[in-house]
């Protein structure tokens, strides 16, 4: 199963000026393989994740998608009314299918996602990290398949954010989705990643792919730093 | 208790000063007491009753007509931007115009009846409501509706699931603003020419320089207002969502 884009275009109208976001980007997703896009701020990397998600239409190019594909977007985007179960299984109540059975997945899930006993809870009752967990256990009830994460850690304080990657890593691990992480932070990249596209400033470019061994050791672990490094 | 210690700190005050400054003055004929006020309440209840009634009909009347009114503008202003554009500046100039020059306009065309009345209730009452319901429906951001929309939401969807929920505080804040004015515009309307009613009661206590039941009508007036604004303060707990 997998997902694939080629030669995928986006310009945007920007104070009417228009600003070529994405240029020519070709890339393919595997279901069980964790893959990240890093590049600086502004580059396109979240465009990108827009128009994989489905947000909007590309100016040129393909996508093809098999599967079932969901975006964590960059604030959670939480519904404040809804109770995590609730928040999680909306996407069964706008598809019309079964919620019952969404909520029951969900609960199911809770002890996976580090949510067991706050099933009940609104997001504002839950910690930044938490609050990302429930938005990620609503992104896997939508789709089981990929997940589109735009720099979910982005907000949180560098402890939380270390236990979150580890977190993270091991419910990829678990569930076997397909993961495209979009990031800034090298180390994060490669810390989770198996594959990590480099994306130049905008015009936002693929300038390179960067395969991750998995043994991979502290030497070459900081080598590979440095080399992408380089590149941005 | 705290939410009603204070409020009643401040009513206690503004007695003890009317009462200390009438007694100073001397002339009950021209600004009786607080106590002779008590007096005409409890004299006149049956009379300052079936005034009541009228009122409050023609208040709940024209409240809830502004409140189907207001929402109906509100969905179609927010939903369709050309009308929004279009019916935006008539919406502000039905505000700009004095109720208290409406009035005797709709006393002609209608008569002396309820309607005049329910119709100024309801010219005062809708336009606070429909504003926050504007704002209230517009309220949700551009990434969360694309979001929505992206998990395979539809606009009748995204309206349901969203957008209302994120309306209603706005919608009961309107609410709150129509339901205490309520009581005021149909004494308005009543003031300028009714067969009954807390206006019309008014007016005829000031022609018969019976001060204190015109003091007590109004006490009145406050009392009925507030107890819809509580009603619409219950309601909102009851039916907002808590976040």
């Amino acid at each position: 199963m997998q997902v694939s884009l080629s030669d995928i275009c986006k310009t945007f109208l920007i104070d009417g000026a228009p600003v070529k976001v994405v240029d020519d980007i070709s890339l393919t997703l595997e279901r069980g393989v964790f893959a990240s896009v890093v590049g600086t701020s502004g580059c396109g990397k979240s465009t990108l994740l827009q128009l994989l998600a489905g947000y909007y239409p590309p100016d040129s190019g393909q996508i093809i998608t098999e599967g079932s594909i969901c975006l964590l977007p960059q604030d959670d985007l939480l519904l404040p009314w809804r109770t995590v179960i609730d928040n999680a299984a909306i996407a069964a109540e706008i598809h019309g299918s079964d919620v019952a059975d969404a909520r029951h997945r969900a609960v199911e899930l809770l002890p996976l996602f580090g949510l067991e006993g706050f099933g009940n809870s609104l997001p504002s009752q839950l910690s930044g990290g938490m609050r990302q967990r429930a938005a990620l256990l609503r992104t896997y009830i939508a789709a089981g398949d990929f997940w589109l994460l735009d720099e979910p850690f982005g907000k949180l304080d560098a402890l939380t954010r270390e236990a979150m990657q580890h977190w993270l890593k091991q419910v990829w691990y678990t569930l076997g989705v397909g993961v495209l992480f979009v990031t800034h932070d090298i180390d994060e990249a490669v810390l989770l990643s198996q594959r990590i596209y480099v994306m130049s400033p905008r015009p936002g470019r693929i300038i390179a792919t960067v395969e991750v061994a998995p043994n991979i050791d502290d030497v070459d672990r900081l080598e590979l730093k440095k080399q992408i490094k380089s590149l941005l | 208790m705290r939410n009603i210690v204070y409020p009643s700190i401040g009513i206690l005050l503004l007695l003890l000063v009317w009462q200390l400054v009438a007694a100073a003055v001397g002339m009950p004929w021209l600004l009786p007491t607080p106590q002779s006020v008590v007096t005409a309440l409890i004299d006149n209840a049956n009379l300052l009753a079936h005034h009541s009634i009228y009122t409050i009909v023609e208040a709940l009347i024209g409240l809830a007509a502004a409140t189907g009114i207001a929402c109906l503008i509100a969905f179609v202003m927010a939903l369709i931007p050309l009308v929004r554009k279009i019916c935006y500046p008539l919406l502000l100039i039905s505000q700009m115009i004095p109720i208290i020059v409406m009035a005797p306009l709709f006393l002609i065309w209608f008569g002396y009846g309820m309607l005049p009345k329910i119709l100024v209730v309801v010219l005062i009452c809708f336009f606070p409501i429909a504003i926050n319901m504007i704002v209230g429906l517009s309220a949700a951001d551009e990434q969360m509706l694309l979001f929505y929309k992206s998990l395979g939401a539809s606009r009748g969807q995204l309206l349901r699931l969203i957008r209302l929920p994120l309306a209603l505080p706005y919608f009961f804040s309107g609410m709150r603003i129509a339901a205490a004015y309520s009581i005021m515009g149909a004494v308005i309307g009543e003031w300028l020419g009714a067969q009954s009613g807390l206006g019309l009661l008014l007016t005829r206590a000031q022609r018969a320089f019976d001060l204190p039941l015109v003091l007590a009508a109004i006490v009145v007036i406050v009392l009925l207002s507030c107890m819809l604004f509580a009603i619409i303060n219950l309601l909102e707990k009851k039916f907002s969502p808590v976040f």
